[in-house]
């Protein structure tokens, strides 16, 4: 039974991290249709640039945490409006969108790289946050529960913010009907770097979590983005919520089940079980959603306006 | 209007330097070389192409700096002599291929594709097996410095590695863990390759034959950064020590996350696991590994430290030189009996000269499989450095 509680909070701990950067992957989408693969550039920029700061500039972790969150959000709006933006304008969407995404991230990692080495990189967050303490029979590091308090507590203040703000209300009606937006005087720009600005935060912790837990390499963010797709379109594609449940029963999932599976197969395992459920649930864990969930999709009962689920070619953040 | 026009004239320079930088970036990324001469060797001097197929990226660049410096230092060091015999020079080609079996396959392609070199320099067990029918094919000597995995013994006559494989290692290590350390029970964790598994099947095998008993193992993907659930599963059988059939920074991870689960058990592992970095982190503490002795010459150690900043750290800055100078000697060998200037001409006159000068000190003499025995000793971590207990039979 040891055994079986230490696996659920291991689980839990890769869930937490899986759903930091697939809620952010969620709303982007949900809101702009963006297949932001660059969130892990994002990531990874979060996890290099707090290493950054506390290896090259000697400045403590926590400040050099903070401030390493508020360059990622600059990242991601700088993608934002530098780099979708004109090429939206110019008729780019879709794949081609996606393409120049996946060539920011590979400029963001490769220019880390360079910089900081293709080894990878840690922070010492002290020995305070590695130990292990004992919880019962089973153990977890502070580091580790801090990083599940962290999603739950980045994961409430999303959902407060698109529940009970005027920002939530104006991103859910961008991502259900854009154009009515534009038409009611609404700032569609405006609401899309919001997006882009949370979304981007939210990840950014991720990286700085990885980086103080097991260390930065090239191509970790990759590999958690690969999940964090998983989530949200087990989720069903736009809902935050989803993207988080889904995010957290994967991490479960993957480890849970080597209480029955050899462990090599429990990668194998989540995507099985992704197979079979979305066969089975086709628009994801949010058509078992409660009233209160929040869908950034067109086509969520309760979504605040009308729309189409299958966005037109004409979806930018720019004024008419 | 102008204020628009100038807006985006900015951003179609920002989309071009970052479409320019992308396209540099890569290149720099697959570690593309501005090697400027193709072909084998020419006869009476000009140059030689060896191609080092290493990790320069990705969980083993750690690995991949001691090999480049070793071989590069080899080069520049034969170079500097006027080349092989006096009169041809060897150009070191450095490709990128992360200690993984595609990468490294498009790492050779690309060397081959633009040299035709006769000798391959490379790491990764996965990666050698899946260069071995290309270099078969294409009649390129294949040289191995730092992968163990028992697979490569024997597995082409192409193929020669100055390293010994992990049995070797696991031979002298499991009798010493049940008759000197009183171990009975042991867990496995490797890594899900074919260097992995083989540590772990020759581990099984060798404990058991002294008596000692494997009651657990479980694997980890390569690259994986949490591992805390498998080492949950191998503490739940509790076992007396836990054998680590992993490498590079995974080897880092588990050795950490094994202590962050408060598991207390004893660690143990193949020099794989000894890393300089591992040795030096208070997790290690106490861990039993076999080592491979690298006390090079002081003339060798102020050379490397003169060009590289700091010593030579690791074995592979040794087992990588003597790759060079091997493929090195088997040209001059090769040239001087006329035996030709391909691979199998190079891997005849390995086989012909038997036994070669080593950065270690001594010499190496490679086995019927093509793997040189080196002498393996037993240590434990102690205050961040490696302590012999038990010494080369």
């Amino acid at each position: 039974m040891t055994l079986f509680w230490q696996l659920v909070l291991n689980g839990l701990v890769a869930g937490a991290l899986y759903a930091l950067v697939a809620v952010g992957f969620a709303l982007i989408f949900g809101c702009t249709r963006h297949f932001h693969i660059a969130h892990a550039g994002v990531l990874a920029t979060g996890g290099y640039l707090c290493f950054a700061l506390v290896d090259r500039a000697g400045l403590p972790i926590l400040l050099a945490g903070a401030l390493a969150i508020a360059a990622s959000t600059l990242l991601g709006v700088v993608i934002l409006r530098g780099v979708y933006r004109p090429l939206e304008r110019r008729g780019g969407e879709g794949f081609v969108l996606f393409l120049v995404s996946l060539g920011a991230l590979i400029l963001i990692e490769n220019t880390f790289t360079l910089w900081l080495g293709a080894s990878s990189v840690t922070v010492d967050p002290g020995e305070a946050l590695k130990d292990p303490i004992r919880i019962g029979s089973v153990s977890l590091t502070a580091m580790q529960i801090g990083l599940i308090v962290v999603s739950f507590a980045a994961f409430a203040a999303l959902m407060a913010i698109l529940v009970r703000t005027s920002l939530g209300k104006d991103i859910r009606a961008l991502a259900a009907n854009p154009e009515l937006v534009r038409i009611l005087g609404g700032r569609p720009d405006r609401i899309q770097t919001a997006v882009y600005a949370l979304a981007s935060a939210i990840v950014a912790l991720a990286g700085v979590y990885q980086v103080a837990d097991t260390g930065m390499q090239p191509g970790v963010g990759t590999n958690l983005i690969i999940f964090a797709f998983v989530a949200v379109i087990l989720g069903g594609i736009g809902s935050v919520g989803g993207a988080f449940a889904a995010a957290m029963l994967l991490g479960l999932l993957q480890n849970v089940s080597q209480l029955v599976i050899p462990s090599e197969w429990s990668t194998s395992v989540v995507f099985v079980m992704f197979l079979a459920l979305i066969t089975l649930l086709p628009s994801g864990l949010a058509t078992l959603k409660s009233r209160r969930a929040v869908v950034l999709s067109a086509t969520a009962p309760d979504a605040s306006l009308p729309g189409d689920a299958l966005r037109p070619a004409t979806h930018s953040g720019e004024q008419a | 209007m102008r204020r628009g026009t100038r807006s985006g004239s900015w951003k179609r320079w920002l989309f071009a330097l970052i479409a320019t930088a992308s396209l540099i970036f890569v290149g720099a990324a697959c570690g593309d070389d501005d090697g400027d001469s193709g072909g084998g060797g020419d006869e009476g001097g000009g140059t030689v192409t060896f191609a080092a197929l290493l990790p320069l990226t990705g969980p083993n660049a750690a690995y991949g700096e001691f090999q480049v410096n070793g071989a590069q230092m080899a080069v520049d060091e034969i170079n500097a002599e006027g080349g092989i015999g006096g009169n041809t020079k060897i150009e070191l080609v450095i490709e990128d291929s992360q200690a993984a079996p595609e990468e490294t396959v498009t790492a050779f392609n690309r060397a081959y594709g633009e040299h035709e070199m006769p000798v391959a320099i490379s790491v990764g067990s996965s990666s050698i097996l899946a260069l071995v029918p290309l270099a078969e094919q294409r009649k390129v000597m294949l040289l191995n410095g730092g992968s163990q995995g028992d697979e490569l013994g024997g597995a082409s006559d192409l193929l020669f590695s100055t390293i010994h494989l992990i049995r070797n290692e696991v031979a002298a290590l499991a009798p010493y863990l049940v008759e000197e350390g009183g171990f009975k029970r042991a867990a496995i964790l490797y890594i899900d390759d074919d260097l992995g598994r083989a540590g772990k099947e020759d581990f099984e095998r060798d404990f058991a034959a002294a008596g000692g008993e494997v009651v657990a193992s479980a694997a980890h993907e390569p690259g994986g950064t949490d591992f805390r659930s498998q080492l949950a599963n191998l503490r739940d059988a509790d076992p007396d020590v836990l054998f680590l059939s992993t490498y590079g920074e995974d080897a880092h991870i588990a050795v950490n996350q094994t202590r962050q689960l408060g598991w207390d058990v004893q660690l143990v592992g193949p020099s794989l696991v000894a890393l300089p970095n591992i040795i030096r982190d208070k997790d290690a503490e106490g861990m039993i590994t076999t080592p491979v002795q690298f006390d090079p010459p002081e003339e060798f150690v102020a050379e490397y430290e003169e060009r590289y900043g700091g010593p030579p750290e690791h074995p592979f800055v040794g087992t990588y030189y003597d790759a060079v100078k091997v493929a090195a000697e088997a040209w001059a060998y090769a040239q001087e009996n006329d035996l030709g200037e391909d691979g199998p001409a190079l891997a005849e006159a390995v086989r012909q000269i038997g036994t070669f000068e080593t950065a270690f000190g001594g010499e190496i003499t490679f086995d019927e499989d093509g793997v040189a025995a080196r002498p393996i000793s037993i240590a434990v971590v102690e205050n961040g450095k490696t302590k012999v207990v038990q010494e080369a039979e």
